[in-house]
């Protein structure tokens, strides 16, 4: 009996004590880690550290150790970082493989998407259109990695590739692509195709020494400023400098990129000195990082990764549609996740010509005014009723990408002016609640603006029959703009015509645009150049990276 | 009762001791509406992730919800979830553990190989499996820890069915003609009520463990409800700088949880004396 009781003591002391050291154990390693760090970037600070148990100088030690390797005591420069993810092969043109490739400095494609959301010159010097005629220039000396010239007929091949592997480029196919002599590419869309020069942007469009490359999954060649040294297939990469960068010279002699799926491992990785930098910062982590500007570099941009919700026009009538998006508070909202989302307006940034539309300001009174005007009445409890139905909506979410915590907050503030809703959260939102469009109100999460264009994100989302045109929003009119937007290629023109569409959407309240996320990357300080000022995730390491 | 050694009053105290504790907790979740200083659903922009102070004993989360409030509303869906779970385990498993020991034979020879099928997948395996599957919030977890749970109540009543069976006082019932269900409601349920009254105290403490497992890998309280195992997982990914949100609930866990099996040994302790 006494045994027992004993026993039973003794494991409730060992929790309490495995959660004591637990928090302690954090906030020592963090102040031992700042002054490895502060001594390695001031040298001024020699005493910061006395006060912490044995255990902790240990890790303090093997801390500095660590953190000593990475700043290049014996003159290499290898930078280490985290991926949120890990494909299983490294083939540029097929499925999303091509935006780790370009994340890795390893592949490049012809235009590269610059802090303004302009395709700026890479590979390619310049593009010219004529009609549905583009040529294309390539830039003077560009070559892969193994020395060969990047010929215009190896990119024409390279393209006719990705349109045989990747379906989201089948149209590809469809153009007349030839190469006039080594540096002129001229591709015939046949059709008026503005927006090609964006496209070329796209990091699936990476070029790639067809002809030596042997093996696509595991070691492509290519153009960019590293190639690859070692891959594992859903795993860590890493890369080593490319000797031959048509480029000029790169400054880092390497990178890892360490598989890390979840938030709170980078976190600990960033305060331990295992990584120098990370992007997609969380909320939670950031406000970490804030608390010690002096060891952590954030930067943060406005991006292009849109949180936003689509109302099922099947479902919800007009005034309960309008009601919603009356109440929806983006801006108590992004307070909440306090500087990783911006509030939006329409899905596109607003310092974008395409992103000028307008939303009714939130008024709850007038929300209510409406539900009213439509039959509704207070009950009791202070939920809306409609012969005898209890006004209550039904909100998908998946859990990622803070929409769990959106799902929370529009409950609420719905609530607030009587609107009743029940969570329900799936772990494959494409799947399940966007395919068959079992929803009143979905959550989701996207890139709106891939190429510094308004057509994708329009033609996905609005376009009838269009994939996330899972809420039944139809209209003849938008339909006729959307088919002008297609072909228009004065960008005047076009930044008209999306505005016109979106506010179409907009009125229709087909749609509630909450947030765009920021760009944040978190960065030791001395290390830049990790694509922190350019809003498209990506890229990451080029030559420029550096540390210092 | 036979008069009481020395042992068996110090057990009693004990017993009492710790029920009493018991009940302060059930006490305390049952009234959380009059005891929560704050709306445990209210989050506020303006006071995210504040330390403890007087308007929020506890502090509160990353929405600003007051973590106190969260945990006398969370150990109300719980607690309240572990009775129900405990009891209809209970009731199932007696009754079929008391068909089996008391008519033996083909139905016996099935439902106890079922049953040892069920001991055979650990218990939090087939919880998670079935938990994932149903998808269905709170209900769903309980199900899913309900599948293997009637087990252990239906090996013990059976066995202890077998030997009261042999009883001359079950014989005597039995020439006089009484019928199988008089004779199991009469004569054998009220014998086998202690034992495995005492496993169901035991089992409180797992099965809350259980459901707050689930609840914090997401497969149980589908939210806003507070849930003690829900907020440690929300609260998780800002330990370092708001330890409280985790650190309350996971108190309250842990000292419920060593109330309830204490309180179930005790008695256990009790009955072998």
């Amino acid at each position: 009996m006494k045994k027992k009781v004993l026993s039973i003591l003794l494991t409730a002391a060992i929790a309490l004590s495995a959660v004591g050291c637990g928090g302690t154990g954090n906030t020592n390693t963090e102040s031992s880690n700042e002054s490895a760090e502060s001594t390695e970037t001031t040298g001024d600070q020699s005493d910061a550290e006395t006060g912490s148990e044995g255990a902790d100088h240990a890790e303090a030690d093997s801390q500095d150790a660590a953190t000593e390797e990475s700043a290049a005591s014996d003159g290499t420069k290898i930078l280490k970082t985290a991926a949120s993810f890990a494909y299983p092969s490294l083939d540029v043109h097929k499925e999303y493989y091509g935006w780790y490739t370009s994340i890795y400095g390893v592949s490049e494609a012809l235009f590269k998407m610059n802090e303004n959301m302009e395709a700026a010159p890479c590979l390619a010097k310049d593009a010219t259109v004529d009609g549905s005629v583009w040529t294309i220039t390539l830039n003077d000396g560009v070559a892969f990695s193994n020395g060969t010239p990047l010929t215009a007929e190896m990119v024409v091949k390279n393209l006719q590739r990705v349109a045989e592997v990747n379906e989201r480029f089948a149209y590809l196919a469809d153009f007349e692509m030839s190469a006039v002599d080594d540096k002129t590419i001229i591709i015939d869309t046949k059709e008026v195709y503005p927006t090609l020069r964006n496209e070329l942007a796209s990091p699936e469009l990476g070029m790639v020494d067809l002809d030596a490359t042997t093996d696509f999954d595991n070691d492509p060649i290519c153009t960019g400023p590293f190639v690859i040294s070692s891959f594992q297939p859903e795993g860590d990469v890493e890369v080593a400098k490319n000797e031959n960068y048509w480029g000029g010279d790169v400054k880092l002699d390497g990178a890892v990129f360490y598989y890390m799926q979840e938030d709170d491992p980078k976190l600990l990785a960033m305060q331990s000195g295992e990584i120098d930098c990370y992007n997609s910062v969380s909320s939670a982590a950031l406000a970490v990082y804030e608390q010690e500007p002096e060891n952590y570099n954030v930067v943060s941009i406005p991006g292009a990764r849109l949180q936003f919700y689509i109302l099922n026009e099947n479902t919800l009538d007009d005034a309960v549609r309008q009601a919603i998006n009356l109440t929806v508070d983006k801006d108590k909202i992004a307070e909440y996740l306090s500087g990783t989302v911006s509030p939006a307006v329409g899905p596109f940034s607003t310092s974008a010509e395409y992103g000028k539309v307008t939303v009714p300001a939130v008024d709850t009174d007038k929300a209510k005014e409406v539900l009213e005007a439509d039959g509704y009445t207070l009950g009791s409890d202070g939920i809306y009723e409609k012969d005898g139905q209890k006004l209550s909506i039904n909100i998908k979410y998946y859990a990622a990408r803070a929409l769990d915590t959106l799902a929370l907050l529009i409950q609420e503030q719905l609530k607030a002016v009587g609107i009743d809703s029940v969570l329900g959260v799936e772990e494959d939102p494409d799947s399940t609640y966007i395919a068959n469009s079992d929803f009143d109100l979905a959550l989701y999460c996207m890139i709106a603006d891939k190429s510094g264009d308004p057509l994708y994100f329009i033609e996905s989302t609005l376009k009838d029959g269009s994939y996330y045109d899972c809420g039944g929003f139809d209209d003849a009119h938008c339909e006729e703009l959307i088919d002008q937007l297609k072909f228009e290629t004065d960008t005047t023109k076009r930044a008209e015509l999306a505005n016109e569409i979106v506010q179409i959407a907009i009125d229709d309240n087909a749609f509630g645009y909450v947030g765009l996320f920021n760009n944040t990357t978190v960065l030791r300080p001395g290390v830049s150049g990790f694509a922190e000022d350019i809003p498209f995730d990506f890229y990451g390491i080029d030559a420029e990276t550096d540390i210092k | 009762m036979k008069h009481g050694t020395r042992r068996e009053k110090r057990l009693r105290n004990r017993i009492i001791a710790t029920a009493v504790l018991a009940l302060l907790i059930i006490l305390a979740t049952t009234f959380a509406g009059i005891l929560a200083p704050n709306d445990p659903y209210a989050t506020s922009a303006s006071s995210i992730r504040m330390a403890p102070g007087a308007q929020y004993p506890f502090g509160t989360d990353n929405l600003g919800r007051c973590v106190f409030s969260r945990v006398l509303y969370g150990g109300r869906t719980t607690i309240a979830a572990t009775f129900l779970l405990v009891f209809i385990s209970f009731l199932i498993g007696t009754v079929i553990g008391m068909l089996c020991g008391y008519y033996g034979g083909i139905l016996d020879t099935v439902l106890m190989r079922l049953a040892d099928i069920m001991l055979a997948f650990p218990q939090m395996v087939v919880a998670i499996a079935v938990a994932g599957i149903l998808n269905a919030g709170m209900t769903g977890a309980m199900v899913a820890l309900g599948i293997t749970m009637w087990v252990s109540f239906a090996r013990l009543a059976r066995s202890h069915t077998f030997s009261i069976k042999n009883e001359a006082y079950i014989q005597a019932a039995f020439f006089a003609g009484k019928s199988d269900f008089y004779i199991i409601m009469v004569h054998i349920f009220p014998n086998l009520l202690a034992p495995v009254l005492t496993n169901a105290l035991t089992q409180i403490g797992t099965t809350m463990i259980g459901l707050s497992g689930l609840s914090f890998l997401g497969l149980g309280v589908v939210p806003p409800k507070a849930e003690w195992g829900s907020m440690i997982s929300e609260g998780r990914a800002y330990i370092q700088i708001a330890p409280w949100a985790v650190l309350f609930p996971a108190l309250a866990t842990i000292i419920t949880i060593i109330i309830f099996n204490y309180l179930g040994d005790a008695v256990m302790d009790y009955m072998e004396v």
